[in-house]
């Protein structure tokens, strides 16, 4: 085919004419025309040949041409909508493509994309690791709570550890100077410290004994100190152990309470309030004990379920099977309430043949639960040996919080007939126990027995008392005042002694003999004839009491003489002076010097010979301060 | 341009525009989701397997924490059944009681302070049903000094603590339930409240515990 030759260049056409050819109908139109305006130029050409040849040959090349062109404007959208289903084609594969790729950039590391794909099937993996990450979590908070249990015992045993009535501890060393016993006495030349003792007797003791036993007193609070100081770090580590129960937590911030009122500086440690405490702190101790106990018990039983949990038995041969079977179901019959359960499954266990297992780490597991008779103790014993020892707790506290110390009691009996019920100052800083200083020098009361009956919760006290001193010939009045401090005493209660008698001795001295009946009351139970107890805090702000030296008292003698009327009543004429507490300072025969010295004042003069009057004993009170203490709660030790 | 031509031309030309959308779509809609959700969850992967990483840590020194206490606890567990069988054995072991009791009142006697045991008479071993434990009542009469039978009583009354071992404490668990005090020679008052000691005769009638065997539920 010719091609026109105008000597120009043939135009450019666009590359989208050039792909997909030309894209609109006035382009097919324009090209069609031009087509037509080069052949007929090329007839013009050719008109100079022979006519006819040309006509024909010009004839041929119009129909060819023509038909060319009917064929181009045919062709042209057929060919427009190939190329379209190519392109659609093509974005469908690119699409493709693109997922292909995706996949191929996250998984090809091998490029094994079907392999990698299942491998990492997400969702699934996802949903085991979290139940791994579960199962762990629960684990370790499982594990801490233990460990924080396991603290928690740890520091309450040693809070129960702790004896703060412990004799050694509570001894009171002789003050002042040593004498040197003559006469009949002199057992020794050892200088002696003189001493009263804890019921009001005189007692020599050698200077070596008094110094071995400060040695030992000092060395018992230091102990007793160090203890403290570590069970009040120890506890606020354990308070912030987030992993125990509210119960418990609650008992510990109790026992906290009652530990944080101790002073451990105090001069006289441990004193009568230091016990008040810490018998509160480990009454919450051995509550404490028990319910910690309990609990890790229990945490040790579902450890031995869960460690048989774990046991993986399917693959394992028949008799591996059957085993771990019947130990499950063993297990299953534990309860921690029930240390016979233990017992029980220990002999069926027994019963059970360890040999039948032959795959080593089933094996390795069974022999941790349950030991293998001979080398190792299993978790199964340990946790029935706490059982048992659990059980055997919990009835020896029972026993022994139903015990009643009869020691304290009598001492509470000495100390209340000499001394009155309490030392405890008024709000306004008066004695509300008027009372008080009965027989501070021992000498107007004595017991000849005492008849304590624990199912009876009472005991019986017999004696005689002698109508002297500030009592002179009021030996009613003393019995009174007797029975009076008693029932003001927290210590008792409900007392019986409505029979008074008196007979004249030959050198003209009466004496009565005395029989009470006195019930004992519950410690923390106040009854409505107690003396009133005023706190340290406010108690410490009054006025001290030793320093007004009792003026009050001597301003209230009614408060002394109106309770006793009754006794009054029955004595014989002359002898119904009023009693005043001016009486009290000033005895008729004991030496005594002021009886209103405080209670806790140590022996002032000791430097006097043996014959010498018994000057010391101006301050009773120089028994173990143990005395104190036992007369706060005499029960229930 | 005839008609038909033109038909197919508008066709492909709306082929082309579904195959852009449909690519677009797919990126969009399909490809991002996918690519965002795999490279997430390989993130909360990763993020996961480093907790579980460190937890396993955490557990495995807890674990080792907890398998030392175990252990320890299980050995205070043993050391302590000792001392709880003696406060509470399984059998009423009456020489024994006989034993303390004297050892005791020896230890503590001296020429200012003298202790006679007089008799120690044993009861009938209690068994009641409603409880575990078994009771062994005796009565002791002394014959002492004011002093030692507080030491005595005292001695009594700390009975049956374990956690005291340092101290010569009476293991085994008594119980003084009743008590009769008799203070005689008591010539005059002033001799027997300061100068010189009456003599005491003391009845007290005690309780021993024992705690048989725990019996196996059948």
């Amino acid at each position: 085919m010719t091609t026109p030759d105008n000597g120009k260049t043939p135009e450019k056409k666009p590359l989208w004419s050039k792909l997909f050819g030309s894209a609109s109908t006035d382009d097919t139109t324009s090209d069609t025309n031009s087509t037509l305006e080069s052949i007929i130029s090329s007839v013009e050409q050719k008109a100079k040949q022979p006519l006819v040849e040309s006509i024909v040959d010009h004839g041929i090349a119009v129909t060819q041409e023509k038909k060319k062109i009917r064929d181009a404007a045919e062709k042209s959208p057929q060919d427009l909508l190939k190329k379209a289903h190519i392109t659609f084609a093509a974005a469908l594969i690119i699409g493709f493509g693109i997922w292909l790729t995706f996949f191929t950039i996250i998984f090809d590391q091998e490029n094994r994309i079907l392999a990698k794909f299942n491998a990492y099937n997400i969702p699934a993996t996802l949903a085991i690791k979290e139940e791994l990450n579960t199962r762990l979590t629960t684990d370790l908070t499982d594990t801490r709570k233990f460990i924080a249990l396991i603290k928690l015992e740890k520091i309450a045993t040693l809070v129960n550890s702790l004896d703060l009535d412990d004799p050694a501890l509570n001894y009171v060393a002789p003050s002042g100077g040593t004498v040197i016993p003559r006469g009949d006495e002199a057992s020794s030349t050892e200088p002696q410290y003189r001493m009263i003792s804890e019921s009001g007797e005189i007692v020599y003791v050698p200077e070596s004994e008094v110094n071995a036993l400060k040695s030992v007193q000092a060395s018992r609070t230091s102990y007793a100190n160090r203890l403290l100081r570590q069970i009040k770090f120890q506890i606020k580590d354990v308070q912030n152990e987030k992993h125990l129960p509210k119960k418990i937590r609650d008992q510990v911030e109790r026992m906290q309470t009652h530990l944080a009122l101790i002073d451990l500086e105090e001069p006289a440690f441990p004193s009568a309030l230091t016990k008040t405490d810490m018998r509160a702190a480990q009454a919450e101790a051995k509550s404490i004990l028990i319910d910690v106990k309990e609990k890790n018990l229990k945490n040790l039983v579902a450890d031995l379920k869960k460690q048989v949990r774990t046991i993986d038995a399917h693959t394992a041969d028949l008799p591996t099977q059957e085993f771990v079977a019947r130990l499950t179901a063993i297990l299953d019959t534990l309860s921690v309430k029930q240390a016979s359960t233990f017992e029980k499954a220990l002999k069926q266990i027994s019963t059970l043949n360890l040999g039948s297992i032959h795959d080593s780490d089933v094996y390795r597991k069974i022999v941790q639960i349950i030991g293998d008779n001979d080398t190792q103790k299993g978790d199964l014993a340990a946790a029935a040996t706490i059982a048992r020892n659990l059980t055997k707790e919990t009835i020896i506290n029972e026993l022994s919080a139903r015990r009643i110390a009869w020691s304290p009691i009598i001492t509470t009996i000495e100390k209340i007939a000499r001394l009155g019920a309490d030392m405890t100052p008024d709000e306004d800083g008066t004695a509300i126990d008027a009372r008080r200083d009965i027989d501070p020098t021992n000498t107007l009361v004595a017991f000849t027995g005492f008849s304590g009956k624990a199912d009876k919760q009472a005991i019986e006290v017999k004696g005689q008392v002698v109508g002297e001193g500030k009592y002179n010939n009021q030996n009613f009045s003393l019995l009174a005042d007797l029975i009076d401090a008693f029932e003001g005493s927290s210590s008792f209660k409900d007392i019986e002694g409505s029979n008074y008698a008196k007979n004249k001795d030959l050198s003209g001295k009466f004496f009565s003999p005395m029989n009470f009946k006195l019930m004992l009351q519950q410690p923390n139970v106040r009854d409505d004839h107690d003396i009133k107890i005023i706190p340290k805090e406010e108690a410490v702000e009054l006025p001290s009491f030793e320093a007004t030296n009792t003026p009050s008292q001597k301003e209230e003698p009614a408060n002394v003489t109106s309770e006793p009327t009754a006794a009054a009543v029955d004595a014989p004429p002359g002898d119904a002076e009023p009693v005043t507490d001016t009486a009290a300072t000033e005895p008729v025969e004991a030496p005594v010097t002021d009886t209103t010295e405080p209670v806790e004042a140590p022996v002032t003069d000791t430097t006097e010979p043996v014959e010498a009057p018994v000057a010391d004993t101006t301050e009773p009170i120089a028994a173990p301060v143990a005395d104190t203490a036992a007369a706060d709660t005499p029960l229930n030790n | 341009m005839t008609k038909h031509a033109q038909r197919l031309t508008r066709l492909a030309h709306f082929q082309l525009l579904i195959s852009g959308l449909i690519t677009v779509g797919i990126i969009i809609f399909v490809a991002w989701p996918a690519y965002a959700g795999i490279v997430d969850g390989q993130n909360r992967l990763n993020e996961l397997a480093g907790t579980i990483e460190q937890t396993d840590i955490e557990l495995n020194v807890e674990r080792d924490t907890y398998r030392d206490l175990k252990e320890s606890y299980a050995l205070q567990a043993e050391n302590n059944q000792g001392a709880i069988g003696k406060i509470l054995p399984t059998d009423v072991m009456q020489t024994e009681i006989v034993r303390i009791i004297e050892a005791y009142a020896n230890s503590i006697k001296d020429a200012r302070n003298p202790v006679l045991l007089k008799t120690i008479n044993f009861g009938k071993v209690i068994a009641k049903k409603d409880v575990d434990y078994v009771t062994l009542p005796f009565k002791l009469t002394i014959n002492t000094s004011k002093e030692n039978l507080h030491k005595i009583l005292r001695q009594f009354e700390r009975s049956g603590s374990f956690i005291k071992p340092d101290e010569n404490i009476t293991l085994r668990l008594l119980d003084t339930r009743d008590i009769n005090i008799q203070i005689s020679n008591l010539t005059d008052l002033r001799r027997f409240a300061g100068e010189e000691q009456g003599s005491i005769d003391v009845d007290i009638s005690m309780y021993a515990y024992a705690l048989p065997e725990i019996k196996t539920v059948k």
